[in-house]
């Protein structure tokens, strides 16, 4: 499997998704019209790690995303779910952001994974 | 709801402006993700010259313009579709809104949602956003009924919608959402 490497744009986040480190890391903005087309083969990208041995870990540290985003990054999270137990989610946001907060709060309590929610200093 | 078979294409799209308002960003025309960019760039100027409130952040401000920007790019192939960011004389409320025409049917539907919507509470529509998430259905975009709700939810229920007239087969669907400083509490 490649790595997946994407800068980010105004509209999409950067994308870090490495093999031999087993990490996955979104940040920025992730605010694209369609989200689908964005997010369909990171999907597929995730799955295919986590069905291989070995512990993997998820950091998400968006800025903000729309609605479109929240439910492929639901995709992205169920799909890791799904295909392996050995993973932590890492939910990063602004320590006044309580939206962002909120939103790794929802995920949590529907993703059955290690979930942490991280404060970051304001930028 | 109001449903009108004349032809009465006259609204003004600045009526739609509170009328103690100052248009701080505003656009009439087709939109696609080109205008949406050009928009968000605007709003992110307009925001860094602090003429808001500080506690109305310029992310609530971003989201629920992305969010209206982008139910006119995917719903609204309509070149009269209008969009607006305005103020108060002293920054504590901010008004964003969008008009487009749509068919008596979207009115019909349009309407029952936000009918719903406006009466739910913010624990409720936390809840709601949550099944969606979990189990709702994807739109060919990645969308899929979840745009209004989370308005409804940024803005603490301040959200307002009206038909107005437009043409024998259509209505002009107006949707302000309003930020406030102090924002009311509303569950």
């Amino acid at each position: 499997m490649d790595n997946i490497i994407i800068s980010g744009t105004s509209k999409t986040p950067e994308v870090a998704f490495l093999t031999s480190a087993r990490t996955m890391k979104l940040s920025g903005r992730s605010i694209p019209e369609n989200s689908i087309d964005f997010y369909a083969p990171l999907i597929e990208w995730a799955d295919g790690l986590c069905n291989s041995e070995g512990y993997v870990e998820v950091n998400i540290h968006l800025e903000y995303f729309n609605t479109s985003s929240s439910k492929c990054l639901m995709d992205l999270l169920k799909r890791i779910e799904a295909s392996t137990e050995n993973a932590t989610i890492n939910w990063y946001y602004e320590e006044d952001d309580e939206d962002m907060l909120e939103a790794g709060e929802d995920y949590d309590a529907i993703i059955d994974l290690p979930f942490k929610l991280i404060a970051t200093e304001i930028r | 709801m109001t449903t009108l078979n004349s032809a009465t294409k006259n609204t003004d799209n600045y009526d739609l402006v509170p009328k103690d308002h100052k248009v701080m960003v505003s656009y009439r025309g087709g939109f696609t993700s080109v205008t949406s960019e050009y928009l968000l760039n605007w709003i992110e100027r307009f925001y860094a010259r602090q003429e808001l409130h500080p506690s109305i952040g310029l992310k609530g401000l971003f989201r629920v313009s992305v969010e209206l920007i982008q139910n006119l790019i995917h719903h609204s192939k309509n070149s009269d579709s209008f969009f607006f960011v305005s103020k108060s004389d002293n920054g504590d409320i901010c008004a964003i809104g969008t008009s487009n025409p749509v068919t008596n049917d979207q009115a019909t539907i349009l309407s029952s949602t936000l009918t719903t919507l406006k009466n739910t509470t913010q624990s409720e529509l936390r809840g709601l956003k949550m099944n969606v998430l979990e189990e709702g259905k994807r739109s060919s975009h990645g969308g899929g009924g979840m745009g209004l709700l989370d308005l409804t939810k940024i803005s603490s229920g301040n959200i307002n919608y009206e038909f107005l007239p437009w043409s024998q087969d259509k209505l002009l669907f107006c949707l302000t959402i309003h930020l406030h400083s102090t924002p009311d509490s509303h569950g």
